[in-house]
């Protein structure tokens, strides 16, 4: 399938107050193909939002090339592009009614009124905000001027819509549930998303595909699946989710031994050579010591942190800490105490030492 | 309550008392002057006397007052140059503030401490210079005929244009402090999502950037309109006094023609109209902004 | 004179707020630049009496400043006009100046004030006239009247100005229509403002900044008080002169308030004046007419050779002085709105 938004070898350079530089995109491709729900996560700084505003237009790129629906994006301004943008800050036009910031994009297309305040209208529906057109901004809920912004940004069917954390601004209940409807919307509408966020839960909900970066380098392009159980980097693995990460040597009978002596189980096609084993902290269970089957990795709790649906343990194995998250099952845990990690050595992911 | 009541009012005398003290009670007594019979030799007679208003308004009758549009006439006149100073004004200073707006923060400052700079002079030594640098032999004929660009003088001085000049040269402060302030806590986002939602610059500019600026302007037109109706030391000495400002009416009702009453009677009405005019203005520029540009 | 006027004010506060702390002190309040400051230092050196100058740019500003209540003041120097009128509303103290042994110096046809004839209360202080400064190379030649004077800007394209003073300007149309400058025949004060609504396009400015732009030559001639003649005794192109059609002359006299709180040196003041070495000290330095009889003998040889300073007998009779008009300002100050608003 033709991709609607190709990015090819994008680079953005910027100059320090310092008077250094900055490669805010270094070298960056990416394809998102039609109605796909792809979001860019890193870390601030990591060059998300420079290749956000680059797609939307609002900066030109050093080098590289955009293409969307095959088209050359280079000199297109930011109006003339098939793309909206909802904004962190959402953005919107407080001396104007609610109906005419969302009619906007068909108010200077010369639309003309009836039809923009019929559309509006439908659009408010769309996003829940039924006959709420005529309030001012400034008289909605964070969550409603936030489905505002979409409206706004939707009506104009644009091929692909730019999200730029915006769902950063609300709490965190609120949060949950526009992200399911984020997701639900955007199959509803056909559009492509590309979402910013720094945030890897939100990223993990809803995306097709996650695009991690850092440094203004794509780290890893993946379902929320394989970004989480296969971390390409331990960058990834970092950023992604809570992480065990040992380096081991592999000897190609599925195991693997740890600087300190330890032995793991790894999945048996593994190879052999250096490598960095990953375990998540939630394929790990814990057993009393001395019922620990063998092969479990023994430790002792350095910390508790009680969670209610969940229990956080803090484990010093060898001298080195490992995470482990349990659901609370009535067991007594206590600091001090001597345990048995266990866990299922097909959830062990290995990547190459260096990365 | 009742104490509650009592500290309330405690908290409220300084502003009471500050507004009785310098607004309501002169504004009183210009109000009550302003019914009053003129005194010979300056002063007011404690008699009744709406002949002050006949003359201005047309029932003096030509026996003891004598009525003349004139008065009318000269406000109005007045009041557009006011308003011709405000535009003027607006032009100047509104791409100009968008430029400070984006200088660095230290610039800007220094860019402030330069407008509010002339404040520190007495007007009226200002306006002197200005006559030294517009007379025919003043700095500026003398460096355009230095260059060559002409060859002979100029005639600036004791023109409209001088006038002019001089009532933008004094006003722009007071047009850039809230201008600049509404440009500068504008929301460039908003600038780019209209640029993302398909609007070309221009269509931005009337539909986002003037609407969202427009307190800053109503403000700043408010603060140059006022002054600019009652001046009239500008067109006395730029202009050489040749037109008649009601400023110079009020002045030469004091001072020349010692009839107090009548100039508090045309003070009286100045402030009607200015504060009619004004309080339309400003609910109507309310209004028009978010109306502004919607086709 | 603008600028005059806001430095009088501010002097003033200054000046009453300094001048509770002396112990003999005599406190003057004088139009801006109208007494010899050496004349001041010569009278404290002789009787140890500190003198403060407050000043005032107008007659109507010094009175409304007394009826305000403005006290420390013990002399004014009114225009002839607003004596009558400061001894009508009692503001004036008697000072018997006239039995002084001096008094025989003063010219008594400069008792002009009505309601003072004999000099019970006010002396004779100065008088001046306002005629034409005229630059004779940019005005085309000499003038000698109020008529060649407004033909000046459309002979020669140079600017001329007027005083921004009602009486000073409706009096040159009264004087140039034959009427007096205290006329108060409507038919007369028509007749004068359409004079000079007509020439009113050849002003270039109504203005109290006329000295300087005249002697940098960007004005070729003006309305103004004779005591710029000093200014310009070095140069024979810039000429004084007072028009055939007649030109107004104004006197002040020096006068002791009701509320003077130092009569006794103001007394002592008005003696020392009396005498014609220091009077001629005054006329010398002010380039204006002297009052006092003996002192025209020793003036400088600027002022005495001049005869448009120095006014003959024949000249005199072209001189007309204000005279308080009633409630017929009125008629003037519509007159003067007219002018004004004339395009």
């Amino acid at each position: 399938m033709q991709p609607i938004l190709q990015i090819r070898d994008a680079r953005r350079t910027y100059a320090t107050p310092e008077g250094g530089t900055v490669n805010a995109l270094d070298g960056v491709n990416l394809d998102v193909g039609a109605n796909e729900f792809v979001t860019l996560l890193g870390p601030s700084g990591c060059g998300k939002t420079t290749l956000l505003r680059a797609i939307a237009g609002f900066e030109e790129l050093d080098g590289g090339a955009i293409h969307l629906e095959g088209a050359d994006m280079r000199g297109i301004p930011a109006f003339r592009r098939p793309v909206n943008t909802v904004f962190q800050s959402y953005a919107l036009f407080s001396h104007m009614s609610v109906a005419r910031n969302v009619a906007y994009s068909l108010e200077v297309a010369g639309v003309g009124k009836s039809e923009r305040m019929q559309r509006a209208g439908e659009m408010l529906d769309l996003v829940g905000l039924s006959g709420m057109g005529a309030r001012k901004p400034s008289q909605l809920s964070g969550g409603q001027r936030q489905r505002v912004a979409l409206a706004r940004s939707l009506i104009a069917r644009p091929r692909i819509l730019l999200l730029d954390e915006p769902l950063s601004a609300l709490d965190r209940q609120l949060r949950q549930q526009m992200q399911v409807e984020l997701k639900n919307l955007q199959d509803e509408v056909g559009v492509s998303f590309v979402f910013v966020t720094h945030d890897q839960e939100e990223a993990l909900t809803m995306s097709d595909r996650i695009v991690v970066m850092k440094a203004g380098q794509i780290e890893q392009i993946g379902s929320p699946r394989e970004i989480y159980r296969r971390p390409a980097t331990r960058f990834v693995a970092d950023f992604i989710g809570e992480t065990n990460m040992v380096a081991v040597a592999l000897t190609g009978d599925g195991k693997a031994t740890t600087d300190g002596g330890l032995v793991l189980a790894v999945p048996s096609d593994s190879g052999t050579g250096r490598a960095t084993a990953i375990l998540r902290p939630s394929d790990l269970s814990l057993t009393a010591a001395d019922c620990a089957p063998n092969g479990a990795i023994p430790g002792t709790i350095r910390q508790e942190i009680y969670l209610g649906s969940e229990l956080h343990f803090l484990i010093d194995v060898g001298g080195s800490i490992w995470r482990v998250t349990a659901r609370d099952d009535g067991r007594d845990y206590h600091t001090g105490m001597r345990v048995a990690l266990t866990y299922d050595p097909a959830n062990v992911h290995l990547m190459p030492e260096a990365v | 309550m009742r104490r509650q009541r009592l500290f309330l009012l405690g908290l409220l005398s300084p502003v009471t008392l500050y507004l009785g003290v310098f607004f309501f009670g002169p504004l009183a007594i210009i109000a009550v002057f302003s019914v009053l019979e003129p005194g010979l030799y300056g002063g007011v007679e404690w008699n009744f006397y709406h002949w002050n208003y006949g003359r201005i308004f047309g029932w003096a009758d030509g026996v003891v007052e004598w009525y003349e549009p004139v008065y009318l006439k000269i406000l109005f006149r007045s009041m557009l140059m006011a308003a011709f100073t405000v535009i003027a004004c607006l032009i100047l200073v509104y791409p100009v503030t968008f430029w400070v707006s984006r200088l660095p923060q230290r610039a800007q400052l220094f860019f402030m401490f330069l407008i509010t700079l002339p404040f520190f002079t007495s007007l009226i030594i200002r306006l002197y210079a200005w006559l030294v640098i517009l007379k025919p032999s003043g700095l500026i004929n003398d460096v355009l005929l230095g260059i060559g660009l002409i060859e002979t003088p100029l005639d600036m001085l004791f023109t409209r244009f001088a006038v002019v000049l001089g009532m933008v040269y004094v006003m722009i402060p007071f047009m850039f402090l809230p201008v600049y302030s509404s440009v500068e806590r504008l929301d460039r986002t908003l600038i780019e999502a209209s640029g993302d939602l398909g609007a070309r610059g221009w269509q931005t500019f009337l539909k986002v950037i003037l609407p969202q600026t427009l307190p800053g302007i109503a403000g700043g037109s408010v603060l140059v309109f006022i002054p600019s109706v009652g001046n009239f030391i500008i067109p006395d000495v730029l202009g050489g006094a040749k037109g008649l400002m009601i400023g110079n009416l009020v002045e030469q009702q004091f001072l020349d023609a010692r009839n107090w009453p009548f100039g508090a009677a045309l003070s009286m009405v100045i402030m009607a109209v200015v504060l009619t005019v004004m309080l339309i203005y400003a609910t109507k520029i309310v209004r028009a902004g978010q109306r502004i540009g919607e086709v | 004179m603008l600028f005059t006027k806001i430095v009088a004010t501010s002097l003033t506060a200054i000046g009453l707020l300094a001048g509770a702390a002396q112990a003999e002190e005599l406190r003057l309040y004088n139009w801006g630049d109208y007494i010899n400051p050496e004349i001041l230092a010569k009278f404290t050196e002789e009787t140890g009496i500190e003198v403060g100058l407050d000043t005032y740019s107008s007659n109507e500003e010094m009175l409304a400043k007394i009826q305000a209540g403005a006290t420390g003041y013990d002399i004014v120097f009114p225009s002839i006009h607003m004596v009558d009128i400061m001894l009508n509303l009692n503001l004036l103290a008697k000072t018997d100046i006239n039995q002084a042994a001096d008094w025989g110096n003063i010219d008594t046809d400069f008792l002009r004030a009505a309601n003072d004839p004999n000099g019970d209360y006010c002396m004779p202080y100065g008088w001046g006239t306002v005629g034409i400064f005229y630059n004779r190379e940019k005005s085309g030649g000499d003038i000698t009247s109020w008529e060649e004077f407004f033909a000046i800007p459309g002979k020669t394209g140079n600017k001329i100005t007027l005083l921004d003073d009602m009486r000073e300007v409706l009096g040159i149309g009264l004087m140039a229509t034959g009427a007096s400058v205290n006329s108060t025949d409507p038919a007369e004060i028509k007749a004068a403002t359409d004079w000079l609504i007509e020439r009113k396009g050849d002003v270039s400015a109504f203005t109290y900044a006329f000295p300087g732009l005249f002697l940098s030559g960007d004005v070729a001639a003006g309305q103004f008080f004779v005591g710029l003649a000093g200014a310009i005794t070095e140069d024979d192109n810039l000429q004084y002169v007072i028009p055939s059609e007649g030109a107004t002359m104004y006197e002040e006299a020096m006068c002791v308030l009701e509320s003077a709180p130092n009569k006794e040196a103001a007394r002592k003041f008005m003696e020392f004046m009396l005498r014609p070495e220091i009077s001629v000290m005054n006329t010398n330095q002010q380039f204006n007419g002297s009052v006092n009889v003996p002192a025209r003998a020793m003036l400088a040889d600027a002022i005495m050779m001049d005869p448009n300073i120095n006014v003959p007998a024949a000249t005199m009779t072209r001189l007309q002085m204000f005279e308080d008009l009633g409630k017929a300002l009125k008629a003037y100050d519509r007159a003067w709105n007219t002018i004004r608003t004339a395009e």
